[in-house]
């Protein structure tokens, strides 16, 4: 019996599966392309009293800059919807559109309510609804949060919209110059000033909390390295050695300075413990050990070394040993710096032409270069690791320039005069 | 049988004890004699001190040799260790061989890799010059184009000046008019000279006025013309550059829409060559069997043909050297006769009938054997005909009849194909649809695979795209899903059939790769 | 008897044994590689010269020091007529190098003599050794090429018999070039070390 209900229940399944396999074809789909997404961003319908900021230009022009998106044009757009009600997503489907962000703004007083919702418009599903509330002068903050949320929904990846970067200006000043240290948004704009001097500024370095920035100041005609706390403008010296100090980079914990110390002969690598206020020496000998970064884990740290005969950069372990050579191609590769999640390293890289910014994967070793300028410097990664920071120089002066991690998008931070340096992203 | 059977068992039981005590005492007595034996052996050595001393010997040798074998064992070991040591510095050699190729792989590579970023970054350049130098072409068509219309205007002042010209000419011939009348007027009143020459002073004076107010009100006029047309040519030029700037960006607009609708075209132009070229190959190869089996159906009649034609000629030919031995015998036979006849003429009369009679008789046997023979002979020839006609007949019918059931083998085969060819050409194409809608998401990474299946109506409209088998990443789901939405109304076949039984359900797995 | 043939039954029987056991002794040995361990020093370092005074407060004071810009070297009002008579290699405080060399140049060798012999005859004197790059590559590479340089010369001045205690190196990299500008003649006047003059 037992034999003949198996018999039977093998045939019900071959019979199952031949019924299947006649219910339709397969069609396999491997290729794909990698192109930017389209995204519609509407303007925002306002009520009450609205401030100046135009929120699906900021969300917008955020998308677009990240290379994954492509936003469309507001004069391209057939309708401009702020309810959910009236949307059609055939006037979006037409318009070669994949998803849709449609809201609304009303003033209350001193603070905005801010309601948004994001569509997939090829089956009309709503992917997210949010409500925000933001008050006087955060408007931008709420579009780059939104930006945000909407970049984490359809690509998986957290955002850096809402984050900040630091950098050096210089303009003359009577004889002389001002050089400014400065802290504004991702994408430019509030900027605040941190320190000044008459004396050049270089070298900004982020805690990885965001409270603290050390920098390198020759305010007193020497180098010296200063950490600064930015909620209270306090500064300290932590270190003013003989000879070169410069180079700071925080450890992951926050604990540490990395620095370049050239006070025992030629330029080398040092660790500082901010607390203890211990110093310990990585790197030993007669070449040039200076641009030191940590790796996330804080394991290692990369640094730049002429020891083969020009700068190349190599890898140490944080608590010293022997350094390895990461970089064989081509004959000056400087001022390596790590994304967030360690796989990547952005470094100054030149060859013939120039000087440009490449990225290497730490995994395979292999190295691309992301920018055509040719005295770009100073790449640090978004912290997402999606874009890619750097300050290069167009018409004569040097600007702040973000690219993304493929190359495909570039975008120039304009400043009104001056020059721009030194840039660093924040956590 | 009881008795037998308790006394029977008994004496098994017996048996059995007794094998099993044997068993035992087999077991036991070993050891035993062993044991015993062993002190037998002790004492037997005991009494012999030669013995021992050669047994000792004996051991001591045995000691030797088990040092001498200690000692090739370690040489051996030392030989091994050597050898050991040997492969771990070749095998350090190799990894010290393998690094520097893997470096300098590494170095080769890191150049190919800057070629092809360069390569990327000469074919950016190049199409910023080919975009500059479309932007300098249409500028260039614009200057073109203004210059035209100032040579136009050009012409239109050259003919307003004309104009001017000819009213003019016009003007003095009136004035001169004008004189000619005073002159004549002056003649008439010659008797009042002092009068009419004040008054012809006074009249000059007023004309020389008139003709200054006029003049001045021609160049005032001419000036407020001038001046008309050149706040006209300005209107003009101005809204001529306002056109032409927005002809020029819808003109850019327009190319870029015409190249992305021509590499569309393309695309279905070559996707629809692709599958006729299908299509045609398999055409082809349904033919090129027909015929082979055309060729080889004709080789074998032809084949049968020739059989029976030398079958018949072998046939011929046997009769014929029958007849001529039947003819050979029968004049000898004759002749016989006759000099029988001859010999026995006179004394055999009856003999001779006799003879003759048996002679005829003899031939009439011989003529009715032969008669029989040739009779049997024809009906063995007839027989063998009819043979092989049926045999052929049957040979043909078989053929047509294999031909036959070929030919309708051959149908559904066809059909099949047709059916199968038509099922490749239209899940191309579909693949081809979906893998044009799919924008894979950047974070996509290797590994990552989706089963999405698809419901369609007749039209092609997708009517459910569920997503049966997720990839883990909700993200890389939702770009397929879509891309199978986007597609949508996919192509499907005519034939109503073939869409129920293939393409009702569709089942697509997304690997990127 | 018995006893002493068990003993030597016995003795012998180990003397095998013994044999037995020293060949299973012999084991293989593993080869291990020496992986070399470069001995790091870790001794801590207090240098007195370190001040963590808290310098200011708020956000934005400037810092003015008390010297000028910086681009004028020498504080001139203090050196004599010779320093400005162009005729005298002491006018010339600026060295100049080549491109991605520390090397000074043969025809600067007599400045930095004569600076040489002004310093080791007042040695009261006290110089500035400012080197500085072009602003081509890593801006903080830059500041230890500068530093190269600047050496460079204080080693040729020390070499001539001009005491350390009169010298002092610092190194500006690219940040202070002497002529903007983004070609090779402005870059080859902005690769110099200035001799600056207490």
């Amino acid at each position: 019996m037992i034999l003949i209900t198996r018999i039977l229940f093998v045939g019900l399944l071959t019979a199952l599966c031949s019924i299947a396999q006649a219910a339709g074809l397969t069609i396999e789909i491997t290729k794909g392309s990698q192109t930017a997404v389209p995204i519609a961003v509407v303007p925002f319908a306002q009520q009450g009293a609205v401030g100046n900021v135009k929120l699906s230009d900021v969300i917008s022009s955020d998308l677009a800059g990240s290379g994954f998106f492509k936003s469309l044009s507001e004069d391209d757009m057939l309708t401009k919807p702020s309810e959910p009600e009236r949307v059609n997503f055939k006037d979006w489907q037409v318009l070669g559109q994949d998803y849709l962000t449609i809201g609304q703004v009303v003033g209350n007083g001193g603070s905005y309510n801010i309601q948004f919702y994001l569509y997939n418009v090829a089956n009309g599903q709503l992917l997210m609804g949010y409500k925000l509330t933001a008050g006087a002068n955060e408007l931008r903050r709420a579009a780059h949060h939104i930006s945000d949320l909407i970049y984490e929904k359809l690509t998986g990846r957290k955002g850096a919209f809402n984050t900040r970067i630091a950098y050096v200006t210089s303009a003359a000043k009577g004889n002389g110059k001002q050089y400014l240290l400065q802290i504004a948004d991702a994408d430019g704009f509030n900027p605040r000033t941190v320190a000044e001097s008459p004396e050049p500024i270089m070298a900004p370095a982020w805690s990885p909390d965001g409270s603290k920035i050390a920098y390198v100041s020759f305010h007193t005609k020497r180098s010296e390295v200063y950490v600064q706390t930015l909620s209270t403008g306090h500064r300290e010296a932590v270190s003013s050695f003989h000879g070169i100090n410069g180079a700071p980079a925080f450890s992951p914990d926050g604990g540490s300075l990395a620095l370049t110390l050239s006070k025992d002969g030629s330029p080398d690598i040092y660790v500082l413990n901010l607390s203890s206020r211990n110093l310990t020496r990585l790197t030993t000998g007669l070449s040039i050990d200076t641009e030191p970064n940590w790796s996330p884990d804080g394991s290692s740290i990369v640094f730049t070394s002429d020891q083969g005969g020009k700068p190349q950069l190599y890898l140490i372990p944080s608590s010293g040993g022997k350094a390895t050579r990461l970089t064989f191609q081509g004959d000056y590769n400087a001022r390596g710096r790590f994304s967030a999640d360690g796989r990547s390293l952005a470094m100054v890289t030149g060859s013939g032409g120039g000087y440009r910014i490449a990225v290497m994967d730490m995994a395979t070793h292999t190295v691309n270069v992301l920018t055509d300028g040719r005295l770009d410097d100073s790449p640090s990664f978004a912290p997402n690791g999606s874009m890619v920071l750097y300050s290069a120089n167009k018409g004569g002066r040097s600007v702040l320039s973000v690219t993304s991690t493929d190359g495909a998008m570039q975008q120039k931070l304009a400043f009104d005069s001056g020059e721009v340096r030194e840039p660093v992203w924040g956590p | 049988m009881q008795k037998f059977g308790t006394s029977i068992v008994l004496a098994l039981a017996l048996h059995l004890a007794l094998v099993l005590l044997f068993a035992f005492s087999l077991d036991i007595d070993p050891d035993k004699a062993k044991a015993e034996a062993a002190p037998e052996i002790i004492e037997a050595t005991m009494f012999d001190d030669s013995e021992i001393q050669k047994e000792a010997e004996r051991l001591q040798q045995a000691e030797a040799e088990r040092q001498q074998a200690a000692q090739i064992r370690q040489e051996q070991l030392e030989n091994a260790r050597h050898s050991e040591e040997q492969l771990l510095q070749q095998a350090k050699l190799q990894r010290q061989r393998q690094a520097e190729e893997q470096r300098q792989q590494e170095i080769a590579e890191k150049q190919r890799q800057d070629t092809l970023a360069e390569q990327k970054q000469q074919e950016l350049a190049a199409q910023r010059k080919a975009e500059e130098k479309r932007q300098q072409d249409n500028e260039a068509r614009a200057q073109e184009e203004k210059k035209a219309k100032e040579a136009q205007e050009k012409q239109q002042q050259a003919e307003i000046a004309q104009k001017q010209a000819e009213k003019q000419k016009q003007a003095e011939i009136e004035a001169k008019k004008q004189e000619q009348d005073r002159k004549q007027a002056d003649q008439q009143k010659k008797l009042q000279e002092q009068k009419a020459e004040e008054a012809r002073q006074l009249a000059v004076e007023k004309e020389k006025q008139a003709v200054i107010a006029a003049e001045k009100a021609e160049n005032e006029k001419r000036a407020a013309e001038a001046l008309a047309k050149a706040k006209a040519e300005k209107a003009e030029k101005a809204e001529k550059a306002d056109k032409e700037k927005q002809a020029a960006a819808a003109a850019e607009k327009a190319e870029r829409e015409k190249q992305i609708a021509k590499a569309k075209a393309d695309k279905a132009e070559k996707d629809k060559q692709a599958a006729i070229a299908a299509e045609k190959a398999e055409k082809a190869d349904a033919e090129k069997e027909k015929r082979a089996a055309e060729a080889a159906a004709k080789a074998k009649a032809e084949r049968v043909e020739k059989e029976k034609q030398a079958a018949e000629a072998a046939a011929k030919a046997k009769a014929a050297e029958k007849e001529k031995q039947l003819a050979a015998e029968k004049a000898e036979k004759e002749k016989q006769a006759v000099e029988a006849a001859a010999k026995a003429k006179a004394a055999e009369k009856a003999e001779k009938e006799k003879q003759a009679a048996e002679a005829a008789a003899k031939a009439k046997a011989e003529k009715e054997k032969q008669l029989a023979a040739e009779k049997a002979e024809k009906d063995r020839l007839a027989a063998e005909a009819a043979a092989k006609a049926k045999a052929e007949k049957e040979k043909q019918a078989a053929e047509a009849a294999a031909a036959a059931a070929k030919a309708q083998a051959e149908e559904k085969a066809a059909a099949q194909a047709a059916a199968a060819t038509e099922i490749k050409r239209i899940s191309g194409l579909i693949q081809s649809r979906v893998v044009n809608a799919w924008t894979r998401p950047i974070s996509a990474t290797q590994g990552l695979k989706c089963i999405i299946k698809v419901k369609l109506l007749p039209s092609g409209d997708v009517m459910d795209a569920d997503v049966v088998t997720s990839s883990g990443d909700e993200v890389f789901d939702r770009s397929a899903e879509n891309a199978v939405r986007k597609a949508s109304p996919l192509p499907v076949p005519q034939d109503k059939n073939l869409f129920n039984e293939y393409f009702r359900e569709l089942t697509f797995p997304f690997k990127p790769e | 008897m018995k006893f002493n043939k068990t003993l030597l039954a016995l003795t012998i029987t180990a003397f095998m044994l013994a044999g037995c056991s020293s060949d299973d002794n012999e084991s293989l040995a593993t080869d291990t590689s020496g992986t070399d361990a470069s001995t790091t020093s870790t001794t801590p370092l207090s240098d007195g010269g370190m001040s963590s005074t808290p310098i200011g407060s708020g956000l934005g004071t400037g810092l003015g020091s008390g010297y000028g810009s910086g681009t004028t070297p020498s504080n001139a009002s203090n050196l004599g007529p010779e320093f400005s008579d162009p005729s005298n290699p002491l006018s010339k405080q600026i060295i100049y190098f080549e491109l991605d060399s520390s090397q000074i140049r043969q025809d600067f060798v007599p400045v930095v003599a004569a600076h040489a012999q002004y310093l080791t005859s007042h040695p009261n004197a006290h110089v500035i050794l400012a080197g500085h790059t072009d602003e081509r590559g890593s801006s903080e590479y830059n500041i230890s090429l500068g530093e190269q340089r600047g050496k460079s010369v204080e080693r040729l001045l020390k070499s001539q018999g001009v005491s350390a205690s009169q010298l002092e190196v610092v190194s500006y990299g690219e940040e202070k070039p002497a002529v903007a500008g983004h070609n090779e003649s402005a870059w080859q006047m902005n690769r110099r070390v200035e001799v600056g003059y207490q």
